[in-house]
């Protein structure tokens, strides 16, 4: 399973998830295996974050041609929201701040129970 | 670090006058404050506070706009014919894109046979941050004319903003009207919404819509109604719909003349006529919102956030529907 992070940091597990979604500087993607072990993490720069607008609905073509299964981020605007709705993304939510590793646990419990 | 937005869907409604209150008030009181002035296409909190100085301007642009090279083009005119923003004109026989009006589309780059259209990053403005002349922060843009405001914008004058201020101070986001890019941008990463209404159809209107949009963020809501006692009975039915949707009321300002006033004066109303009515409303509207929204923002988080995020379904008007 694949999971997508929004930070505007660049220290890969260790980056704190950013205050928003759509304009973070950086997704970490975070591939996992079924018992939850990361199997690889890379970090992608967020072009979504430099269109004047939209950038809700761009983040999630992005997400979507990185074949991730999962969005989390702080919140997700109405844009974003609609089109993860619409392409089948899963998105979760945790708090702005927390780690990646963090968040990753939060992510885990909220999924499979 | 708290991030708190003023804002209210229609415009002309009292955003800048809540928001200078409040940090008029705060700094006052030996708080922290910085002012985020997020309505760059209208700006006007670095009008009511004075400048020092703005200690950072960065050049800012998004958007392209189209040129043409002198060496190739020939005059044909087909961009002229195709430009669907009529934004090519000729003069003294010469073809020239008017950069107000191009949209940067390309078509005319397109539609060259000799392609001699090309796209060129247009200057926007700056976004700029620095003192107020009472001392605290403010952060802010200053566009061209005709250039819009845009979600990516207030990101940038946010980000400018904890950039210059750091961790430490509250931030008062005054937001640019409407429910739009920028508002969208203005409530992402926020803490909490500060709907001011005026109580007119037009306004109430507006700021449910707003209020759906703080919903969608989950963010919990503080409403001000300005003007109150112009429409009384309106007042109290704007009372009943902020206790149905679980938004904390800070209180009401009355109508008073001394606000204009003030503004041709650009100062503080709190500080140019501190004893009018409004003035006084204005004083215990930011009394109560440093202490409720600032010092006790876990506990009015806990109790005023929404139960379950609004699902955002795309609103289409049919002619002759009214909106509920």
């Amino acid at each position: 399973m694949r999971l997508a992070f929004v930070t505007d940091e660049d220290s890969g597990l260790k980056s704190r998830i950013s205050s928003r979604f759509a304009r973070a500087k950086n997704i970490v993607l975070v591939d996992v295996d079924d018992s939850w072990n990361v199997v690889k993490a890379d970090t992608v720069h967020n072009t979504a974050a430099e269109s004047g607008s939209g950038a809700g609905v761009k983040i999630v073509q992005t997400l979507a041609d990185l074949k991730v299964d999962v969005a989390v981020g702080p919140s997700f605007g109405p844009n974003a929201a609609l089109a993860l709705n619409e392409v089948g993304i899963k998105s979760v939510t945790v708090p702005p701040g927390i780690t990646i590793e963090e968040a990753l646990n939060e992510v885990k419990e909220k999924i499979s129970g | 670090m708290l991030e708190l937005v003023i804002a209210s869907g229609k415009g002309g409604v009292g955003k800048s006058t809540v928001s200078s209150s409040i940090l008029h008030y705060m700094h006052g009181e030996g708080r922290e404050v910085f002012a985020v002035d997020a309505d760059v296409e209208a700006p006007n909190l670095h009008l009511i506070f004075g400048i020092k100085e703005w200690k950072v301007e960065k050049p800012y642009s998004e958007g392209w706009v189209a040129k043409i090279d002198r060496a190739r083009c020939d005059e044909c005119g087909i961009c002229r014919a195709e430009c669907p923003f009529r934004a090519i004109s000729v003069k003294d026989g010469r073809h020239v894109i008017n950069e107000v009006i191009c949209e940067g589309c390309l078509t005319c780059s397109l539609v060259c046979p000799r392609r001699a259209i090309y796209r060129v990053r247009v200057d926007e403005g700056v976004v700029r941050a620095g003192n107020t002349g009472y001392g605290f922060g403010i952060a802010g843009a200053k566009l061209r004319v005709g250039r819009p405001n845009s979600g990516k914008l207030v990101t940038e004058v946010k980000n400018l903003a904890k950039e210059i201020g750091g961790s430490k101070p509250t931030y008062i986001v005054d937001a640019p009207a409407g429910i739009g890019c920028s508002v969208v941008s203005a409530l992402a990463g926020s803490n909490g919404v500060v709907l001011v209404v005026e109580p007119t159809p037009a306004s109430l209107a507006d700021v449910k819509r707003l209020h759906r949009l703080a919903k969608h963020f989950m963010l919990p809501s503080a409403l001000v109604i300005n003007k109150a006692d112009i429409n009384p009975e309106f007042a109290d039915e704007i009372l009943r719909w902020a206790k149905e949707e679980n938004i904390y009321y800070l209180g009401s300002v009355p109508y008073d003349d001394v606000v204009p006033k003030s503004m041709v004066a650009m100062k503080p109303l709190l500080e140019y006529a501190p004893n009018s009515k409004a003035a006084i409303a204005l004083r215990e509207i930011s009394k109560k919102f440093m202490e409720v929204l600032v010092d006790g923002w876990r506990e009015w988080f806990r109790t005023y956030k929404p139960k379950k995020p609004e699902p955002y379904i795309p609103l289409i008007i049919k002619p002759s529907q009214n909106i509920k």
